[in-house]
């Protein structure tokens, strides 16, 4: 009985190991644990596969957005809403889930969309991207601009 | 009892790269790097301002200013400075959409390669709340009057001067709710078939002084459910 423990006890000892070593050695991993994403962020990677349908929304500046923009995306910011806010709502469909993003981690813009989405819209999917516009570039090498 | 040479030379020499490497010390001093305003639920601008001295003894250029929004016009009196002299950095805050605290920054960029970063903070009141601002019909749902329910911040009451309908099939009305003057039920009658939406334009005065402020809201009776947008590829 005793010797079954033991080998359990090692089976867990060695997969704790490879957990840490994969930690260790991974920039992802590393970075997730520098960086988790907030319980209303996704990933790239997850919003990605999402099997319904979505809006992403670009919560950056006019100049940034015209400069490259993730496809499809809809420009909504502040200092524009009135005028901006009319394409969000006549694209937007029940059971669509909206994501938005500004430049990278530390830009507060989206968050201020996106509570402004849920407040004042009723909206009860909506997303902000981790890592926003920064995190979709690196995973496309060459962004076109449009 | 001196060192040889071969031993002062080096460290001379590393001494030298050590003060070469660091960055040089700007010469615009700021008296605060942090600046905040509060922002009255009537107010739709406040000024506020970072003041400088530049403490170097040549003159110094701002080359840019970088605002973190568009709700922070920046404005000088002039770009070049003589040493000791001081100046002013202003600041036009437009909250425009934003209520709540409010934090962004400004990087200032100067001739000596040097970069401010400046930290702007606003305190708005709300003016106004909805308990939605976006009604809608889904397919096949009988086409009765949808609600909004506006409600202006206490101690500034309103009056609604006009309701437009940008599409005037919707027909758009609206009723004051209880004695405040602060609250108001917003009424939308969707056309029996129609697909489309409208933008309803609010046109409200506030205060004694009668300010005018537009608010839009939106309705839509929604076409039969399509695709939408498809995750882009990564």
């Amino acid at each position: 009985m005793d010797s079954l423990r033991r080998s359990w006890l090692g089976i867990l000892g060695i997969a704790s190991l490879l957990a840490a070593a994969a930690c260790a050695f991974d920039p992802r991993a590393r970075t997730l644990l520098r960086d988790p994403p907030a319980p209303d962020e996704i990933l790239l990677a997850a919003a990605t596969v999402h099997p319904g349908p979505l809006l992403w929304i670009d919560a950056r500046s006019a100049t940034e957005f015209a400069n490259g923009h993730i496809p499809e995306s809809i420009p909504l910011t502040l200092d524009d809403w009135d005028s901006q806010i009319v394409e969000l709502l006549a694209r937007w469909q029940p059971g669509m889930r909206v994501i938005v993003y500004c430049d990278d981690r530390a830009c507060g813009s989206s968050r201020s969309v996106a509570e402004k989405l849920r407040r004042e819209y009723q909206f009860d999917d909506v997303l902000i991207l981790h890592g926003g516009w920064s995190a979709w570039k690196k995973s496309q090498p060459i962004p076109q601009p449009r | 009892m001196s060192r040889p040479a071969a031993t002062v030379l080096p460290l001379r020499l590393a001494a030298l790269a050590l003060v070469a490497a660091l960055p040089a010390a700007a010469a615009l001093k700021w008296d605060s790097l942090e600046a905040a305003v509060q922002v009255r639920a009537e107010e739709t601008a406040a000024n506020t301002s970072f003041k400088f001295v530049n403490a170097g003894d040549k003159p110094i250029t701002i080359t840019g200013i970088h605002p973190g929004c568009g709700c922070t016009i920046p404005s000088l009196a002039k770009n070049t400075y003589a040493p000791g002299e001081r100046g002013e950095l202003r600041i036009l805050f437009e909250p425009r959409n934003r209520e709540g605290l409010y934090r962004t920054s400004i990087t200032v960029a100067t001739d000596d390669a040097a970069t401010s970063t400046l930290q702007f903070v606003a305190d708005i009141e709300p003016l106004v709340s909805f308990d939605t601002r976006f009604v809608f019909w889904k397919p096949g749902e009988a086409r009765t009057p949808k609600h909004m329910r506006l409600t202006f911040a206490e101690g500034h009451p309103a009056s609604i001067a006009e309701l437009t309908s940008s599409d005037t099939r919707f027909a758009v009305s609206f009723t004051p709710v209880g004695e405040s003057g602060r609250e108001f039920d917003i009424e939308v009658v969707p056309p029996a078939e129609v697909i489309n939406y409208t933008v309803i334009t609010i046109r409200a005065l506030i205060g004694d002084a009668k300010a005018e402020r537009v608010f839009n809201v939106v309705a839509r009776t929604l076409p039969a459910a399509s695709a939408g947008q498809q995750p882009p590829k990564s």
